[in-house]
């Protein structure tokens, strides 16, 4: 059937009964579109909203969050009266100063000596900096408490082996979370200033070394200002990272009675009776206005600046020739690798293959490793962590290229609420998003079968690891030009197909390489479980810490390195696979290094 | 073959509209070049014809099939439409080789194994590339790319092929050549072209038909001769190189020459008429500095006398910047109309005349569409040689 439609002043023969067919199709589209709007909004609001709102309400509500109580000011007033508050802020802020600066300092120092000079053992410093990022850094911390715990701490025992009478160090006070928390954030102030000092132009120093300023005159009047921003903005990171810790004070501060906010918020949830949840609350909302406070500084610092700074000019220079003093920086970089790798790893392969942590008469034996894989209450541990690892891991990378698609790719209402809901896990440290996710769940009737459930902690995971598996799916889409979808389009594929053929296809290797690491996180995290394990149902994160504390550190040992073990096997095979998929297929993957946005 | 007709195309982003209610109708079969500055709307309107930009409110109508009519809340989507593209990034998949590229938009329509293969191959001879089937598409150089792009916007037949500024990522020389390759191929397979560019060069040779566009409306469209020697407003004929535009008053219309009077100035000048124009009138005489001559007599109609400011001898011909009762004018003079050794200098004093059959008598009428866009060719700057 052929009818006539009026057109701009004449008649144009169209088809009707096409047209009524199209017109049918847009409307099931905009349905289908609208209920894919709305469905994203609503799960993001549930998962990453919503839970935020309780600490809001728990911090006013005279009782539990979900309990129909009146509100008040009772629990921030408390809290602000509270010594304990002001001791606990005092804690934060001495360990955010004081590690920050030496984190931002030495990462700052170390990707200068990377980028810019001819020390030797520099092209160590970003594949150990890259390692120790990804290690979870509460295998780190354990690993020291292994070396440095005043009992039987491997290094105290070789300073009485040598004749010490007291013990050589103690890792569980200040000194020791100072160390750790330092040593543990350095990678990240790396990696965040490496781009800085490898895209800065070095003809700047060169044109200070011709006016006739020495090399150390160079570095602090020419070299550091040209990065400030860069470090500036790096600093601020950093000390949103150190307020928000949990893994180190909970470990090592404790002990010396050292608390900072987030274990000050654990120890009002778990430690006292009855829970104290309304000041755990206060301190919470306390410790997000004081981050997002950094946030803003870190925005308002960096506006309109790129991290990059200065020309972007790429004619590589040679490395600024340093005279003996290089020598020095070698034996600092030595140092790090030791107290940052290798010393930890040692006293972990050591002490899991002792029968009993710190005695070496017994010899070495694999009895850990067995006991591990044969004993129910380990190995089940293992088996959930395995599993919590692999789905949470999947989850997360998923969700993280799902939501900054839809960032990059959708401007307006949607793009700008979904780039804020994935955002609020940077925020929120893993204490804090357990206690929201608890009280979420308990608000709404329908949902309060998840509490204590395995699916809550693994959502709760999944959200604390968003932050990790964001950087990686931003780094793959960046690299992903919106033509090559739309030329999918044109080819007459639908969004699916394109999604499926061209999007999917090419973010393979990134979201390999986001589920590995996402996966390792989650194996690593000490805070969630903590709050929202179910009875009987312990990571291994939580299994080791436990040993720990009972003073087994020999079995918490095994238990992490089979962890480590599993993912270098995994590692190796993925390695392996590339390898050989490459020389099958003959052509080289030109598209995507996932790390490259981290390393670069 | 297909027509594409357009109404009322409207394009809002926020409460910004970067396209208010166009209307055009691009001919079955026809080179169509949307010409314009960036941020002219020429590539929304593309992508709105191609189905990667939602438009506001209007209607797109291709071939017998309504695509766009947002009073009966239709809109056809890019991959129901039938149609190609080629993108400026070239857009090709880094993890297809280049036969796999080609063959996409065939396999997406399911055409058969053998009858794909043989298009494959015969989209590839096209286009010079039959040898690079089975090289990966990314290992190409940057012209190859876009040939191999074209190939793939070509390879399901569709009735419209959209350009998107395909050749600005190439070398001048590249893209010549590139550019008379997608014109015979859109002569050889008969497809409707709409082709976005800023470059009037690439315009001019490639087009049927030129439209040329500004801040979302369309100005002038026409064949590029019409747009070459007559354009309608002062905004198009600076866009298509008219370096002296003046604005004054017409004293007189004879057929279809007016004679101006050039403002605060006593210059007359005549030219052709490309609008309703009587006398009275305000209106714009446009001239390019090649359309001037030297001539011997007195000043009067179409002459003035001035005095040389600057001289830029470019080997076949002169640039001169001449100073006329006041007023900068542009004035290009071949060599092959010189006496050996002269040379026009500085300072001297000329008399020259403005050939009435190339100027062209714009009436402010015209440019009102363009608003405000009053060209500033009356800066010092070097004259441009067109």
């Amino acid at each position: 059937m052929v009818g006539l439609l009026p057109f701009a002043g004449r008649d144009v023969a169209v088809t009707e009964s096409r047209f009524e067919l199209d017109r049918r199709a847009s409307m099931r589209r905009s349905v289908t579109g609208g209920a894919l709007k709305t469905t994203l909004l609503a799960g993001l609001t549930l998962i990453f909203v919503y839970p935020v709102a309780m600490i809001v309400l728990g911090a006013f509500r005279d009782g539990l969050p979900s309990d129909n109580r009146p509100l008040t000011f009772g629990g921030l007033l408390a809290a602000f009266e509270s010594p304990e508050t002001w001791r606990t802020l005092w804690n934060s802020v001495v360990l955010v100063v004081v590690c920050g600066t030496i984190a931002v300092v030495g990462g700052g120092l170390f990707a200068w000596i990377a980028a810019n000079t001819n020390v030797p053992g520099r092209r160590l410093l970003t594949p150990i900096m890259v390692i120790n990022l990804f290690v979870p850094p509460l295998f780190h911390t354990l690993g020291w408490v292994m070396l440095g715990n005043a009992q039987n701490g491997l290094l105290n025992q070789l300073g009485r082996a040598f004749g010490m009478s007291g013990p050589l160090m103690n890792i569980q006070g200040w000194g020791g979370l100072i160390l750790l928390t330092s040593l543990g954030y350095m990678p990240f102030a790396y990696l965040l200033l490496l781009g800085a000092f490898k895209n800065r132009d070095q003809s700047l120093d060169e044109a200070a070394a011709i006016s006739g300023a020495g090399t150390v005159r160079t570095f602090f009047t020419v070299t550091l200002p040209s990065v400030g921003p860069a470090i500036t903005g790096a600093g601020l990171l950093i000390a949103v990272l150190v307020f928000q810790s949990f893994d180190g004070p909970q470990v090592i501060g404790r002990q010396a009675g050292i608390f900072v906010f987030s274990t000050e918020i654990y120890r009002y949830v778990r430690d006292e009776a009855p829970a104290e949840y309304t000041k755990a609350f206060a301190l919470s909302l306390v410790l997000i206005l004081l981050v997002l406070l950094l946030f803003l500084a870190q925005r308002w610092l960096l506006r309109g600046r790129s991290f990059t700074t200065l020309t972007g000019k790429t004619s590589r220079r040679d490395p600024q020739e340093l005279g003996p003093v290089r020598w020095v920086l070698s034996a600092l970089i030595a140092v790090v690798v030791l107290l940052n790798f290798l010393l930890p790893l040692f006293a972990m392969i050591l002490g899991s293959l002792q029968p009993i942590f710190g005695v070496t008469s017994t010899g070495l034996t694999l009895d850990n490793y067995a006991t591990m894989l044969t004993d129910p209450r380990f190995s089940s541990s293992l088996a959930l962590t395995a599993w919590l690892a692999v789905i949470g891991g999947f989850g997360s990378i998923s969700v993280a290229l799902l939501t900054t698609y839809v960032t990059a790719r959708r401007k307006g209402f949607i793009g700008g609420y979904t780039s804020f809901a994935v955002w609020i896990p940077w925020a929120l440290p893993g204490v804090v998003l357990g206690l929201a996710y608890m009280f979420a769940v308990l608000y709404i009737p329908a949902f309060r079968a998840l509490y204590g459930s395995a699916f809550l902690m693994t959502l709760v995971l999944i959200v604390a690891t968003i932050p990790v598996s964001s950087r990686i799916a931003e780094g793959a889409l960046a690299q992903l030009s919106p033509e090559l979808e739309e030329a999918g389009r044109i080819s007459g594929a639908g969004a699916g197909r394109v999604l499926l053929t061209i999007v999917l296809r090419l973010v393979i290797p990134s979201f390999l390489a986001g589920w590995f690491l996402s996966a390792l996180f989650i194996s690593g995290n000490l805070a969630v479980p903590m709050l929202l394990a179910p009875p009987g149902l312990e990571p291994v994160s939580l299994t080791a810490f436990q040993q720990f504390l009972d003073g087994d550190m020999a079995k918490g040992a095994a238990l992490f390195m089979i962890i480590l073990i599993a993912a270098f096997a995994v590692l190796a095979l993925a390695a392996l696979s590339v390898k050989l998929g490459g020389r099958i297929l003959g052509r080289t993957e030109r598209f995507a290094n996932p790390l490259s946005r981290i390393t670069d | 073959m297909t027509e594409v007709q357009v109404s009322a195309l409207t394009k809002k982003y926020g409460a910004k509209a970067a396209l208010h209610e166009l209307d055009l109708t691009i001919g079955s079969g026809q080179f169509v070049t949307l010409l314009g500055p960036s941020g002219c709307g020429k590539t929304t309107t593309l992508r709105c014809l191609a189905g990667l930009e939602r438009p506001s409110s209007g209607r797109i109508v291709m071939g017998d099939r309504v695509l766009v009519d947002t009073e009966r809340r239709t809109f056809v989507p890019a991959d129901k439409r039938r149609v190609g593209m080629v993108f400026q990034s070239y857009a090709l998949w880094p993890h297809l080789s280049v036969a796999e590229n080609v063959a996409y938009p065939l396999k997406v329509a399911r055409m058969p194994g053998r009858d794909r293969a043989r298009r494959v191959q015969e989209m590839l001879e096209a286009v010079g590339l039959a040898e690079f089937g089975k090289r990966p598409a990314t290992a190409l150089s940057g012209g190859q790319q876009q040939r191999v792009a074209l190939a793939r916007a070509l390879a399901a037949r569709p009735g419209v092929i959209f350009y998107d500024e395909p050749l600005s990522n190439l070398d001048s020389k590249l893209r010549y050549q590139m550019g008379q390759q997608v014109r015979s191929l859109h002569n050889r397979f008969e497809t409707t072209s709409v082709y976005v560019t800023h470059d009037q060069e690439e315009a001019i040779t490639l087009s049927d038909r030129i439209i040329v566009m500004s801040e979302g409306v369309l100005v002038q469209s026409g064949t590029p001769s019409d747009l070459f020697d007559r354009p309608n407003s002062a905004y198009v004929a600076d866009f298509m190189g008219f370096q002296n535009i003046l604005p004054g008053t017409v004293t007189g219309v004879r057929d279809r020459t007016a004679e101006v009077r050039v403002d605060d100035t006593s210059l007359l000048l005549s030219g052709t008429v490309t609008g309703e124009i009587s006398a009275g009138d305000r209106a714009d005489i446009a001239f390019r500095a090649a359309h001037v001559r030297q001539c011997p007599g007195g000043p009067g109609t179409g002459r003035f006398r001035g005095t040389i400011e600057r001289t830029t001898y470019l080997g076949s011909a002169v640039n001169l910047l001449i100073h006329a009762d006041g007023l900068p004018m542009r004035v290009r003079i071949e060599t092959s109309e010189l006496s050996a050794d002269e040379i026009p200098a500085a300072g001297e004093e000329h008399t020259l005349a403005v050939n009435p059959d190339r100027a062209v008598v714009i009436p402010y009428a015209g440019a009102k569409q363009a608003g405000d866009a009053r060209p500033a060719t009356m800066t010092d700057a070097a004259v441009t040689s067109r």
